[in-house]
């Protein structure tokens, strides 16, 4: 059996490999010659000796699977029957009767069983091969199945790449030209059980660079030439598919030159991925062409809300109003009062509307990008507390957030709008004693902004509606949550035109909790 | 009376609820309806505050700014119903003492026409020592002798610290722009990047309030820039 890792080595295993079958053959040769005398000396018979002899040259050949081994055989066997079982007993004589004749058919039997019998072994050895990379590409496609995202495609092939060359791997992404992405598995010296380690020893760097460097140049240059460029103890092989260049992927040979088949298998894999890289990018493509029918979606519903929330607090403010003017002096003044708070509410109300569906226009489509500056996400959140106390003097937050300075790329009005937006949501749904909680949270490459109210939460069902889908709750209580379908679609809007996520989740013992998160950026 | 104010403004309902606003409080209201009656009145009436609609039917307010700055010192709160950060930024710059954004409240609308005639008064009689200090609940900072007190206690701060917060405390309830800020401090040749101005503040924040995240003293306009907090806010 020729595994991929038993083959890495081939120099020196190959002398391994020699002594092994010469043992087999000397032994195998030994025993035949050992039955041959027996029978030579119990039935004084030679009939059998070419017989056995020919068994042991298809035994050799079907244990070795070498021509070499076979032939020599074929040699000793002819030899030695000669020698051992013919007279003169234990000396050559060539004059024999009819020996040029057994000579060449001994000689032409063997070379055909020898042949036959490697055929097969080569026959097997290659249906095993296939076998086992259909089994392996299934067991990728698989496993591709849930890669959603190019990274987690990368690490697939990396994985797999190194496992079936039993070398360090390191996947070159090129965007601009500029590679901003490596990955390597380590040594197969480590142990299995451990997760790859996605480090870049320094040592090996600069090497790579080069290599790579030259092999995506050239790519450019030459997109159709296929072949893998080969550079100082490294293999760097495009990952190329209907002419565009998904990255590249080096493998480190150091010493050890691939074995051809390795290479090949190497070469398919990668070409295996390219098409998943493709695929995955059409997806993308798709997914995008989605989101802006759902942008498109996103503001028909808006409309409709619009009108619909609008129309309400604007009833209110007739009727109030158109009271007062009718009534006047007639009226009770503490009647007059409240319908007067009714009126000021009302508006303000239908101010904090029209802010949202400003916030909105601005972000336009997803294409035209609005301006994103870096700001402190502290002086943002005072601020948005401070504008909820506005409408809410009574609003009660504890806000906890981290010691450090956060500065994230974002436009400050709109954030402090979904933050402001979150706080007035859980003042009106939360009715609670319990103060609402503010948390900022670094979270990796995000910044996780969560509000959360001690109210009753919300039914999953409505959950799934307001935050998932982009319409306003059932129908029925559409006027007890007037303005969060609007809200909250305004929110999430504002949030994924940032690349970040809005979620909202029920919390035992406490409610409903709001959490968003935004990218920090790359670092300047 | 508390003070004369020039209101421009051309909607009727607006003028009719500013006027009797300020009437109620004391104030003298005076109404231009466009740019060429406020060009003549400006001259007539001396007022001591002026509100400054931006949509005037004749002529647009940023240029009617302009045109009042070259000849008059008098105070401007620019009422907009506008409400864009680069334009406010671009107001101040133009020499606005304040904005305030449509639709407003009334107390609101109060403590900005305060605020703009008390820093008009504090800056003509510069050098009468009493005037050179900021007091604002815990927070005393005394601008001559560049001292910092909270709560009885000094506070330590840099040098660029202590010069951001003494050119606030300059100008208290008054909105300083990022630009104005950071040309003061920093001089004109800072690249255009206000991190500096803002990690500063931070710093600032986490020395002089209690809460950073609910702050007392500093206040930020979103977009805009940094208003120390008003005397009379406590």
């Amino acid at each position: 059996m020729t595994t991929g890792t038993e083959k890495k080595r081939k120099p020196k295993l190959n002398w391994i490999d020699v002594l092994n079958k010469l043992v087999i053959t000397i032994v195998v040769l030994a025993i035949a010659t050992a039955v041959n005398y027996v029978v030579v000396f119990l039935y004084q018979k030679t009939t059998n000796v070419s017989g056995v002899f020919l068994l042991s040259i298809i035994v050799i050949s079907a244990l070795t699977g070498e021509y070499f081994w076979g032939i020599f055989s074929a040699f000793y066997s002819i030899i030695a029957t000669n020698f051992f079982f013919f007279y003169p007993f234990f000396a050559f004589d060539f004059s024999l009767t009819g020996y040029p004749l057994t000579f060449l058919v001994m000689m032409a039997t063997s070379v055909l069983t020898c042949a036959l019998t490697v055929n097969m072994h080569q026959q097997r050895d290659k249906a095993r091969w296939r076998e086992k990379m259909a089994h392996l590409m299934n067991e990728m496609d698989r496993m591709l199945l849930r890669a959603d995202t190019k990274e987690e495609i990368v690490t697939l092939l990396m994985e797999n790449l190194h496992a079936q060359v039993g070398r360090p791997v390191i996947y070159l992404e090129n965007e601009n030209s500029e590679f901003v992405f490596l990955q390597e598995i380590p040594l197969p010296e480590d142990p299995v059980e451990e997760p790859p380690k996605r480090t870049v020893e320094e040592k090996y760097l600069p090497e790579y660079y080069r290599n790579a460097r030259k092999s995506i140049a050239q790519r450019r240059v030459i997109i159709d030439d296929l072949d893998p460029v080969h550079g100082d103890g490294v293999l760097c092989i495009p990952i190329l598919w209907q002419e565009k260049i998904f990255g590249t992927t080096c493998i480190i040979l150091g010493e050890d030159a691939l074995n051809d088949e390795i290479e090949r298998f190497a070469q398919g894999l990668i070409n295996h991925f390219a098409i998943a890289f493709d695929h995955q990018e059409l997806r993308e493509e798709q997914q995008r062409i989605l989101m802006e029918k759902q942008e498109e979606q996103l503001r028909g519903s808006l409309l409709r809300s619009i009108s619909h929330d609008l129309r309400t607090p604007l009833t209110g403010i007739i009727g109030a109003s158109g009271v007062i003017l009718e009534n006047g002096t007639r009226m009770q003044p503490e009647q007059q009062h409240k319908l007067l708070v009714d009126i000021n509410e009302e508006a303000h109300w239908l101010l904090r509307m029209i802010e949202n569906v400003l916030s909105v226009t601005k972000i336009g489509n997803r294409s035209t990008k609005f301006k994103k500056m870096l700001e402190p996400v502290e002086e943002v959140i005072a601020d948005s507390v401070v504008r909820c106390r506005k409408y809410h003097p009574e609003l009660k937050v504890t806000i906890q957030q981290p010691d450090e300075l956060l500065m994230i790329p974002m436009d400050p009005i709109l954030i402090r709008q979904v933050v402001t937006n979150l706080l007035d949501n859980a003042y009106r749904h939360g009715k609670s004693d319990k103060k609402i909680e503010l948390n900022v949270v670094q979270a990796g490459k995000f910044v996780e902004i969560s509000v959360q109210d001690y109210g009753s939460g919300m039914a999953e069902e409505d959950l799934q509606h307001v935050f998932q889908g982009l319409g306003r709750r059932r129908q029925q209580d559409a006027d007890s949550s007037r303005g969060l379908g609007l809200g909250v679609s305004i929110c999430k809007t504002i949030v994924e035109a940032h690349g970040g996520r809005l979620f909202a989740e029920n919390i035992e013992g406490k409610g409903l909790r709001v959490t968003f998160c935004l990218p920090v950026g790359e670092d300047e | 009376m508390n003070g004369n104010i020039l209101i421009i403004e051309d909607e009727d309902a607006i003028v009719n609820v500013l006027t009797s606003i300020l009437i109620a409080n004391e104030y003298m209201p005076v109404v231009a309806k466009d740019g060429q009656q406020a060009m003549m009145l400006l001259r007539s009436f001396q007022p001591d505050v002026i509100l400054l609609d931006l949509g005037l039917p004749d002529i647009d307010g940023k240029e009617l700014l302009k045109s009042f700055r070259q000849t008059h010192n008098c105070p401007v709160l620019v009422v907009s119903a506008r409400d864009s950060e680069q334009e406010k930024v671009e107001l101040l710059d133009l020499g606005a003492d304040d904005y305030i954004t449509k639709p407003f409240g009334t107390s609101e609308l109060l403590a900005r026409i305060r605020v703009v005639l008390r820093t008009r008064t504090v800056s003509e009689d510069r050098g009468s020592v009493a005037k050179n200090v900021y007091c604002c609940g815990k927070l005393h900072i005394d601008l001559d002798k560049h001292i910092v007190m909270l709560d009885g206690e000094r506070v330590h701060l840099t040098k660029n610290e202590l010069r951001i917060i003494e050119l606030l405390g300059h100008n208290p309830g008054k909105v300083l722009t990022y630009d104005y800020l950071i040309k003061n401090i920093w001089g004109e040749d800072m690249p255009d990047n206000n991190r500096i101005l803002r990690v500063n503040m931070a710093n600032i924040r986490r020395k002089l309030e209690e809460n950073p995240a609910e702050p007392q003293y500093i206040m930020t306009e979103i977009g805009v820039g940094y208003r120390m907090a008003d005397e009379s806010c406590f």
